[in-house]
This record gives structure tokens, sequence and C-alpha cells, in this order.
């Protein structure tokens, strides 16, 4: 009978190690456990750590993420209130927040996600179409980085998708954001020639800019050179003046005293304006002045 | 006898299963020890020993190197669990402008238990987040600010607010840098080129400026010189206009003094003089005194 009670032993064994594996459940930092029995929820674990049940198949484990995950809103076409269209893409940082609400409601993280979505894009489509495009976009020299307008519409759609994600699906959204914020291709082309046509409209403003301003410079420099060149006109004007001035006072001062004679000197200086090849002399014989001549004229 | 077999084998069994614990943590590693699921702590490098699987598990990963995360372009082909691979690199910016932007977010794990146990995907979040940033501030500022002085700026503000929203929920994640790969005006419809001639434009602008000035310095000092000549001019003008008169008045006094001596013959030989230089070039009729018919005629000359 030793051989026996061996068996007994060994059979034992496996079946409390059986036992041990079924209904020891390990949870992970990264998870939630649900315990469920035939299909009740019994018990919802949220911390790690080591946890026991009863074993397989009266109570089943149930295991969920308990991180933050990430789902994308793809990209598609909304319109602003104003018929703009423009191409919008997100993603969704969530998290099971109530397991048992969550099993009941979606129970795979695929079906979360497709109503999540969803929620989301409602949210996001209804946002844009009650604002005109430059609530969303800044037009060209409005205050660079002054308000954060797409925070803002990241908050009107998260104030409007959280709760019902909450309530309905056990889920939270821990954070969501606009990772795309463009025009539908279909409208790109407008936007690169009205892009194209706006750098020409600058480099046209930079020439003529460049040409008013070189002429200005050198309506300047002509006027500078003007007003120095009468400056100087001006000074050797004064200095002629000065120069006449000085002349006069020299010669009055020769000829103080002495007027009489100055005044014979310069009669004989006017001769020489009025006796010229054009002047013909009328003298009567006698005149004294013929008698010099005839002199003057014998003398050699 | 029999008995003590089972039990060397069962000593033997538990020391290589605790000996399987033994793990070494690289310099350049980090390491996280579970128990029973639990997180047990991070290892820094060395010898370490943890609990073995089943009851325990230990994670390790590189945590000192800077990995990186493409934004606005996929530098491998996208994995399929990639959450927003973009089709294109365009960007909208303040304006309803396009730009082509391309960053690199530069990263470390800064604490390795927080990335493994926060987010399922952290470098995924880590793009999706990336992407989040810099569409909003592309979209904040004007095309000209980003090409040229936000470009700096772009990349602090975005790295400031990645940061920011990644501490929120505590990815473990550090960002070193976001680096611009690429950051140019569109090259689709010729945009580019139209930027380029904006800058040709500009620079024209400026030679026609700085034409403009050599123009000026050359007009204002052909006149100052000119100015300088005219007054020169006036100044020795004036000089031998004084000189003359100084030249005359000396002359005119010597005469005055020779008059004074001997006045009417000095006046005689000046009339005498002067007519001696007038007389023949005039013509000249002499008539008879109190109204005699002959007349002498002395031709001029």
């Amino acid at each position: 009978m030793p051989m026996s009670a061996r068996v007994w032993q060994g059979l034992g064994a496996v079946a409390v190690a059986a036992a041990v594996s079924l209904s020891a459940v390990i949870v992970e930092e990264t998870e939630f456990a649900v315990v469920t029995r035939f299909g009740r929820v019994t018990q919802v674990i949220t911390e790690p750590g080591l946890y026991w049940k009863l074993p397989a198949p009266i109570d089943q484990a149930l295991r969920l993420d308990k991180r933050i995950l990430i789902a994308a809103v793809p990209e598609s076409e909304f319109l602003t209130s104003d018929k703009k269209n423009v191409m919008v893409g997100m993603y969704v940082n969530w998290r099971i927040a109530d397991p048992t609400k969550f099993l009941g409601a979606v129970r795979t993280r695929q079906a979360a996600e497709s109503r999540l979505v969803a929620l989301v894009q409602s949210a996001l489509g209804s946002a844009l179409g009650e604002r005109p495009f430059t609530d969303f976009v800044p037009a060209d020299g409005e205050g660079a980085g002054s308000d954060d307008r797409l925070g803002s519409l990241e908050a009107t759609i998260r104030n409007r998708s959280a709760p019902t994600a909450e309530a309905n699906l056990g889920i939270e959204v821990v954070y969501l954001g606009i990772t795309r914020f463009n025009f539908p291709d279909q409208n790109l082309v407008a936007v690169f020639s009205r892009m194209r046509a706006e750098r020409e409209r600058i480099a046209k403003a930079y020439r003529s800019e460049g040409d008013a301003e070189a002429q200005k410079i050198v309506a300047e420099a002509n006027r500078t050179a003007a007003e120095t060149v009468a400056t100087a006109e001006a000074e050797a004007s004064r200095q002629r003046g000065a120069g006449e001035a000085e002349a006069a006072r020299i010669y009055a001062e020769a000829y103080k005293g002495k007027e009489e004679f100055y005044e014979f000197l310069r009669t004989l200086e006017a001769y020489e304006q009025v006796i010229n090849e054009q002047t013909t002399l009328v003298l009567p014989a006698d005149a004294p002045i013929l008698n010099l001549l005839l002199q003057s004229n014998r003398k050699p | 006898m029999m008995k003590a077999v089972p039990t060397a084998v069962l000593a033997i069994a538990l020391a290589v299963y605790a000996a399987s614990g033994v793990r070494n943590v690289e310099p350049d590693e980090t390491g996280v020890s579970f128990a029973f699921g639990r997180a047990a702590g991070m290892l820094g490098p060395g010898l370490h020993w943890t609990w073995p699987t089943p009851i325990g598990r230990l994670v390790i990963e590189k945590t000192a190197t800077n990995l990186t995360v493409p934004v606005g372009y996929a530098s491998a082909p996208p994995a399929i669990e990639q959450v927003s691979a973009r089709a294109t690199d365009l960007w909208m910016t303040g304006g309803s402008s396009m730009i082509r932007a391309r960053l690199d977010v530069r990263y470390t794990v800064s604490d390795l238990q927080d990335f493994l146990i926060r987010g399922e995907t952290p470098t995924e979040i880590l793009r999706a987040a990336a992407e989040r940033t810099a569409t909003r501030f592309l979209l904040q500022s004007a095309v000209d600010d980003i090409l040229t002085s936000r470009r700096q700026v772009l990349r602090q503000d975005i790295q400031a607010a990645l940061q920011e929203l990644l501490d929120r929920h505590g990815f473990g994640i550090q960002v070193r840098s976001v680096d611009i790969v690429e950051l140019s005006p569109p090259s689709d419809g010729e945009v580019d080129i139209a930027f380029q001639q904006v800058q040709s434009a500009r620079s024209d602008r400026e030679r026609s400026i700085q034409d403009a000035l050599a123009q000026q310095s050359q007009i204002v000092s052909r006149a100052e010189a000119r100015a300088r000549e005219l007054e020169e001019r006036a100044r020795a003008d004036r000089f031998a206009r004084v000189e003359i008169a100084k030249g005359e008045a000396e002359r005119f006094t010597a005469l005055a003094r020779e008059h004074a001596t001997a006045p009417v013959m000095t006046e005689r030989r000046l009339f005498l003089e002067k007519m001696e230089k007038l007389l023949p070039r005039a013509k000249l009729f002499v008539v008879e005194p109190a109204g005699a018919g002959r007349v002498a005629v002395r031709p001029a000359g």
C-alpha cells in the first residue's frame, strides 16, 4: 500500500496546484480584473496584486485595460458656419472609468472606440458648424499666439462628448486634441494660387518701396546740394561785398582832402569814354587845347 | 533514502528557480520589477534579484538614449497601429496659408514605471500630442513669422506645451528637443518660387536704397566741392579788389604829392598825356574863330 499512498499523494498535489492556478488572479498594474460568476459581475479589482476567486469555470476573471488608450478620430471634412470646408482630425485619450458599465455597454475595445469616435466626431461637427472660419484661424496680422482658438474648440468638443461617454459607456475622456486642421485637398489649388498672388503683391510692394525710397534719397541729396551751393554763393557775395567796402574805404582815405585833384583825374578818365574812333571834335582854331596839341605835335 | 531523493530534487529546482531571478541592468537601462502584478520599484544599473515568473517579472528598457518621434512625416513605413500617419506634411497657418513642416521630437523615458503603466502606447500618444501642439502653434502664427522671427520661438513653444500636456497625465516622457527637419513654403503651385521672389524683391529694395545712398554721397560731395570753389574764388576776388584799390590809392597819393608841389604843371602834364593818347583816335575839325569861312581839317590818326 505504500505505492498507492504515493499515487494519492501525487494526485493530491496536482489537484492543489490546479486549484491554485484556477483560483489565483494576478492583476497587473495596467489592468482591471472583473470577476464574474456564471456571467454575473461579482467583483471588480482595480488595484494590482494577487487575488483569489473560486476556480474556473465557476468564477471567470475578465481583464480590461486600465491604461490611457488612444483612439484616432479620422480626418473628415466639416463645414464652418460661413460654409468653409475644413479637414479636421483628432485623437482621444480615454480610459475605462467604470468597468461594469463598460462591459454592459460595449464590452470590447473596438466597439467602445467606434462609439467614442462617433460621439467626438459629431461634437466636433456641431462645434465647427456653429462658428465662422475666422474664429478658428486668425487672419494675417492678427496677434500671433494671443489666444488659443483650437484649445477652446477642443474644450467645447470635450464638454459635449465627455459626459455622454462617461454616462453611457463608462469611459473617461482623459484628453482630446486636434491633430489636423487643414483645407480639403480639392481646395488646396485655390489656396496655393492665393498664396502666390499674395507673395507677388508683397514682392511688388518691396520693389516700389525700394524705388520710392531711392527717389526720396536722391531728391534729398539734390536739395542738400542746392542748399550747399546757395550758401556758398551767399558767402561769395559777402566776400565780394566786403572787398568792395574795403576798397571804397581805401579810396576814400586816399582821396580825402584832395577832392579837387581827384575830380580832375576822374575827368581825365572820363575822356577815355567820351573820345573814341566815332568821336568828331570841332574846335575853334584859337582853342587853347589846339594850341597845346599843336605845340605837343611840334615838339618832337 | 527513498525520501531524500525528491527532497534534493525539490531543493535543486528551488535553487534554479531562485537563480533565474538574477538579472543585470546595463548602464543605459532601467528596470521595473513587478511582483504579483504590483510594481515593486525601479532598478538602476547593476545586478538585481527579482521574483521570477510566474510570481514576478522584470521589464528592462533603454532609458538613457534619446529617442525620436517624427511629426508631419513618417521616417519608416507607418505601422498599422499608428494613429495618424499624415498623408502630407502640409499644415495650415494663420491667415489661411499653408506651410510644409516636418519636426523631430526627441525624448527620453524619464520614468520607466509611468511609461510602462500609464499609457497603452506612450510613443503614439506622444506623436499625437506633438501633432496637436504643432497644429495649434502653426495655426496661431502668420506664415512670415513662422519662416523668420518665430522659427526658434516655435520650437520652444511646441516643446514647452508638449511637455506640459504629457506631464498632465504622467506618461514618464521627457521631451529633450523639438527639431525642425523642414519648415518651408510649399512647393505646390510654385508657391515656394513666389516666396523666393519676395526675398529677391527685398534684396532689390536694399540694393536700390544702397545705390541711391551712393548717388546721394556723390551729389553731396560734388556740391560741396562746387561750394568750396565758389567761396575760394570770391575770397580771391576780394583780395584782388583790395589790392587793386591799395595800388590805385598809392598811385593817386604819389600823384597828389607831386600835384601839391607843382599843381599847374602837373595838371597840364596829365592833361596833355591824356589828350596825346586820346585825340589820335578822334576826327578833328578846326574852325576859324568868329565865323571865318575856312576850315582846316586835320584827319584823325
